[in-house]
């Protein structure tokens, strides 16, 4: 059970390992397993529980944690992870280190501030903030020693310069190729509600940056690794089939993949053409066209495992005839020779362009371009490389962009993504009203049941009014040799290898 | 001879020239190119930044100063020989090159030598063999070579070579044996042009009419195939084989995704596609350099392989009326 | 060295002896390969003569099925025709890869004669120009032109013939030193010849051959650097099947659907062959006739 070097391969190499900007999949989960946080949430139920802090209290107003922390628990350079540490860290993700570039942490509250207190950490808001635990549980959270704090952001950009207090330890990295870990030997402190206690069980993690498809799954199957992130839907089966590997599927808590539709557009001005759009959309289609029985489709603007959620699929149930009616009376009655429909001579016409952060974007892509053509709009599809994505989807005669990932944080962060005074992504530029209010009110709500009625209102909002497409929900796919035991995740999808053992046999 | 010399003097000064436009080109274009790592940073759509924490990380790269001032000070910089940071990484940039250096460095001459031995086998039998179908065959070899993606020769190679056969591993570095797959995959990708060029002159050399006077004296179809084609054959081959260096690094991407090395070639298209301005800088001002070096060797080599070649290029042709006729060197 | 006053024939190793016809007899491989280019032409002009389907509707539940009778060489990830998609692709990726080569050929010719013949100044001008050309990373080269044109396959294919221009031009002028330097120039300059015309008559038809015996493997190099950007996203954007688009996405699925990448691979290898061999045909029948 215990010992053995699991060799994983990733899909992309590591880019920036530096906490409060770091937001990659790859590099998100090489510092969740260097470090520890002080919330944990538990993937299955979406819960907030305790982990490096034992137990907190929080105000009646909300603006007041006070968290008691673990005793015993040291960085991997001997340092103490203790009350002291925790302010220091704390102070540091609220309020970031301008003179080196590094910026607050990006859905932490404003800080009022944070002292020690009777040997406890008093975390003091300016306004209640319904997700402080949960940004306290993401990546971006995680505790480092002091030299970490005080490194330049150009070394803590990279993971030899983390120093955390997690159940490995980064023994070397070569950039572009591999980062070798190794179990961090006395580690004891593992939230309490996991399984596995006490040191890792692997002697060593070696993960090689394969980006090839072909390659990487190529050198999983001769045997050359054990694990690797990311196949595609269509490799999924073949390895499905084949003896002596398991696919394994993790949906991380958080945001639907979803299309987001800008208002600046004319033509998507009239609620209806959004409407015919939410509603014209087959969904099953996609995931049978496209995908495997690992994928499914979005029941809203957040997962099910996300607090607040609730079920709308009735309103994203694929109906063309609602979608042709709502076109007729948008006024969009006669097609032109292609087949397109056109208002006063103008065709329906609406312009995307291709997500480059999705593997599997380009298909699907497509084929929602073909449902619409069916329906008789015209969707032009434009392409981007990463150095222009974001010069591409400035555009302004872009219409819809895909936004949607797991988050920590997912309505914290919803809300930087679709408020006015955020990235305004629906393009409204604060026209309506209740979705501004109904941002806020969510993120200052003290009270669950009240929180949970707002959120409720906030989902049927935006998705009656059609502002956001929820398409699927996103599944991470990962393959293992069979030998490879209880591969695990966090709830945003990052894999975890504390509890991971090979069975060799 | 000091107008050799004064020659090389002279080619060493354009050079220094051709290093500095070079880099103030791709300064400005990368400049003028839409998007940067810092930008993409923050539209992250796993990590978004509120707008009002934007302004901060822009103002810690100077990336609100304008283009002049951002200039003056890296170059600045350049001079002290700080080559700078990764916008994308953090990583030092010296370090970077370096390790991407000495990775595709052996890698190329690798693959160099490998595309040198089939353009050579392949030339020469599409020429001399004394088979007809061979020589058919042979024609075939460039367009073939060239037509075929070498990620599909990669793949293949480690299919059999590591999946199957287990001879070699894809993901470590097992020493020299490590280098041979990748070596011989590049090698394949660029032998095209070099092959077929080579058979163009091989061709032409070999139907002139001082093989033919060669032969009436007596002299075996190897000699003058060794000593007189070759050599005047040669001369479009090996210019040819110095512009390989640009095949090679852009092969050598390709190749070095399949077979995970992180050379010069991946490093260089990381940066170029996320618009890392100092990565990006930093190579070209290596390969400038490197260009300039292959390219003087070059030019001095072509009146060593065919003394008709004068060394300095001018008299014939200048704007002044030669008063009288120019006399190659050598003849 | 012997002097002559015409310029060297290229021909076979073979005795004086010739054959009195104008055309040479016309082997297997010529008629394939005529036959081939033949087909490629009617791609262009019209496709639909070929493939009678709609190259982008997507027919459900036929997705990754391999080529059987009903789809010749299978159907991609959409249900797609695989073959209707590459036939009603030739327009575009011949299209473009002919404005590569067309644009690397023109160019590279000019600066290539121009510094070979003029030497001096314009040579070593022209020579660094070429230089630093050579130096910029070609992806990033790519890029500004593509920016600065427009996304698209013939801007990309511009992209790509102005990179392929430096080695074009220091071939050419390789050539052009080594003509120029050759006697018989020298006996043309003695007899008064103008510049120009001895540019014309004598160097210009001896040092484009190497160049030209490039073309056929520059056009196919060109399809699969087009490939190259349009996976990244700089040249033709789906669904529209370029040949480079379809090895790209072939790519991705190579273990699972090898026909996506194979059939349209193969048809770029079948297209650089017969068109290495109709210059090879055309050479033959340029020298017998001279």
């Amino acid at each position: 059970m215990r010992g053995g070097t699991l060799v994983y391969l990733d899909a992309e190499a590591s880019r920036s390992t530096q906490p409060q900007g770091a937001g990659t999949w790859q590099d998100s989960a090489y510092l969740e397993n260097i470090t520890d946080r002080l919330i944990w949430k538990d993937p299955a139920s979406g819960e907030v529980q305790p982990y490096i802090a034992e137990s907190w209290d929080v105000s009646a107003d909300g603006t007041v944690y006070t968290f008691r922390i673990r005793e015993g628990v040291t960085y991997s350079d001997g340092t103490a992870l203790d009350v002291e540490s925790v302010r220091r860290n704390l102070e540091w993700q609220a309020l970031g280190d301008e003179a080196n570039g590094i910026q607050p942490s990006t859905q932490w509250p404003e800080l009022d501030s944070v002292d020690v207190e009777d040997g406890a950490v008093v975390v003091r808001l300016l306004t209640p903030y319904a997700e402080f635990l949960d940004v306290l549980s993401g990546w971006s959270a995680s505790l480092v020693a002091d030299s970490t704090i005080a490194a330049t952001l150009e070394e803590q950009q990279q993971i030899t310069g983390i120093i955390g207090s997690g159940p490995f330890v980064v023994e070397s990295e070569k950039y572009g190729e591999n980062i070798h870990l190794v179990r961090r030997e006395g580690y004891d402190w593992a939230p309490p509600s996991l399984a596995h206690q006490g040191e890792a069980l692997l002697d060593r993690v070696e993960i090689h940056a394969v980006t090839d498809d072909t390659t990487r799954l190529g050198t999983l199957r001769s045997g050359q690794a054990d694990a690797l992130r990311y196949i595609q839907p269509a490799d999924e089966r073949l390895l499905a089939e084949a003896e002596g590997f398991q696919v394994l599927a993790a949906q991380g808590i958080g945001a639907t993949n979803q299309w987001h539709l800008r208002s600046s557009i004319p033509a998507l001005q009239d609620s209806r053409v959004r409407r015919a759009l939410q509603v014209g959309i087959d969904r099953e289609g996609l995931v049978s066209g496209l995908y495997t029985e690992n994928w499914a489709v979005a029941q809203s603007v957040v997962t099910e495992d996300t607090f607040g959620f609730v079920d709308l699929s009735d309103h994203l149930a694929h109906d063309p005839e609602q979608a042709g009616a709502l076109l007729d009376e948008a006024g969009y009655v006669d097609r032109d020779d292609d087949g397109y429909r056109v208002r006063d001579g103008e065709r329906l016409s609406l312009v995307t362009v291709i997500d480059v952060y999705d593997a599997t974007a380009k298909p699907l892509y497509q084929l929602v371009q073909s449902q619409l053509k069916e329906l008789g709009i015209e969707l032009t599809l434009r392409d981007a490389d990463y150095s222009q994505v974001s010069e591409a989807y400035a555009a302004p005669d872009v219409a819809a962009v895909r936004s949607g990932w797991p988050y920590p944080a997912p309505w914290a962060t919803l809300r930087t993504l679709w408020g006015a005074d955020g990235g305004d992504g629906f393009l409204l530029e604060g026209a309506d009203a209740t979705l501004e209010e109904l941002l806020e009110a969510q993120a200052v709500a003290t009270d669950e049941e009240e929180r949970a009625a707002l959120l409720e209102e906030l989902q049927t909002h935006v998705i009656e009014n059609a502002y956001s497409l929820p398409l699927l929900k996103d599944s991470q796919i990962f393959a293992a040799s069979d030998a490879v035991k209880d591969f695990s995740w966090s709830a945003e999808a990052r894999p975890l290898f504390h509890g991971t053992w090979l069975d060799r046999r | 001879m000091p107008s050799r010399l004064r020659y090389v003097a002279t080619r060493v000064l354009q050079a220094a020239g051709v290093v500095a436009a070079t880099y103030l080109l791709t300064y400005l274009v990368l400049f003028a190119l839409p998007g940067d790592p810092v930008a993409n940073r923050l539209d992250n759509p796993q990590n978004p930044v509120p707008p009002s924490q934007a302004r901060m990380i822009i103002e810690y790269y100077h990336l609100d100063q304008p283009v002049l001032t951002q200039l003056l000070i890296t170059v600045g910089r350049l001079l002290r020989g700080d080559l700078g940071y990764s916008l994308g990484t953090g990583r030092s940039v010296g370090d970077l090159v370096v390790q991407g250096l000495g990775s595709t460095l052996l890698l190329a001459l690798a693959a160099l030598v490998v595309a040198a031995v089939i353009a050579a086998t392949v030339g020469v039998l599409a020429v001399f063999a004394p088979w007809e179908p061979v020589r058919r065959l042979a024609r075939l070899v460039p367009a073939l070579s060239l037509a075929t993606p070498s990620f599909l020769i990669g793949l293949f190679l480690l299919q059999i070579f590591s999946y199957q056969l287990g001879w070699v591993s894809s993901l470590e570095t097992e020493g020299p044996v490590s280098i041979i797959l990748p070596a011989l995959t590049l090698g394949i990708a660029v032998s095209p042009s070099i092959t077929q060029v080579l058979i163009q002159g091989l061709t032409e050399a070999s139907g002139r009419p001082f093989v033919r006077v060669l032969r009436s004296r007596g002299l075996t179809q190897g000699r003058i195939l060794g000593r007189h084609v070759l050599r005047n054959g040669s001369i479009p081959a090996l210019t040819l084989l110095a512009l390989t260096v640009a095949d090679l690094i852009a092969g050598s991407v390709i190749v070095e995704s399949v077979f995970n090395r992180a050379g010069l070639g991946y490093v260089t298209e990381q940066a170029v596609r996320s618009q890392d301005g100092p990565i990006v800088l930093a190579v070209v001002l290596l390969v400038s350099s490197l260009y300039s070096l292959v390219n003087l060797v070059t030019d001095l080599m072509y009146p060593v392989i065919d003394p008709r070649i004068s060394l300095t290029e001018s008299r014939l042709g200048s704007s002044r009326r030669p008063d009288r006729p120019a006399l190659a060197e050598g003849t | 060295m012997t002097t002559t006053l015409a310029p060297p024939a290229p021909a076979a190793s073979e005795p004086a002896a010739r054959r009195r016809s104008a055309l040479p007899a016309l082997g297997p491989g010529d008629v394939a390969a005529a036959l081939v280019i033949l087909l490629l032409v009617i791609a262009v002009i019209a496709p639909s003569l070929l493939a009678r389907a709609d190259p982008l509707s997507a027919i459900g539940g036929e997705a990754l099925s391999g080529p059987s009778t009903a789809h010749w060489l299978g159907t991609d990830y959409l249900g797609r025709d695989v073959y209707t998609r590459i036939v009603h692709g030739t327009r575009t990726s011949l299209g473009a890869s002919a404005v590569a080569v067309a644009v690397g050929l023109a160019g590279g010719l000019a600066l290539g004669i121009l510094s070979g013949y003029l030497g001096g100044w314009v040579d070593a001008a022209v020579s660094r120009l070429i230089d630093i050309l050579l130096s910029v990373p070609g992806l990033l080269l790519s890029m500004v032109i593509i920016v600065a044109l427009g996304f698209g396959a013939v801007n990309a294919a511009i992209a790509v013939g102005i990179s392929s221009i430096a080695s074009f031009a220091r071939v050419t002028r390789s050539e052009v030193l080594t003509v120029r330097a050759s006697s018989y120039v020298e006996a043309a300059q003695h007899q008064g010849s103008p510049r120009w015309r001895t540019l014309l008559r004598h160097i210009l038809p001896n040092a484009v051959g190497p160049v030209v015996s490039l073309i056929p493997l520059q056009f196919g190099g060109s399809i699969v650097w087009i490939s190259s950007l349009s996976f990244l996203g700089f040249g033709a954007v789906p669904p529209h099947p370029e040949w480079g688009l379809l090895v790209a996405e072939g790519r991705q699925y190579l273990l699972s659907a090898p026909w996506l990448l194979l059939a349209p691979g193969a048809v770029i290898v079948i297209t650089v062959l017969s068109a290495s061999h109709l210059q090879g045909v055309v050479g033959r029948v340029r020298r017998t006739s001279a």
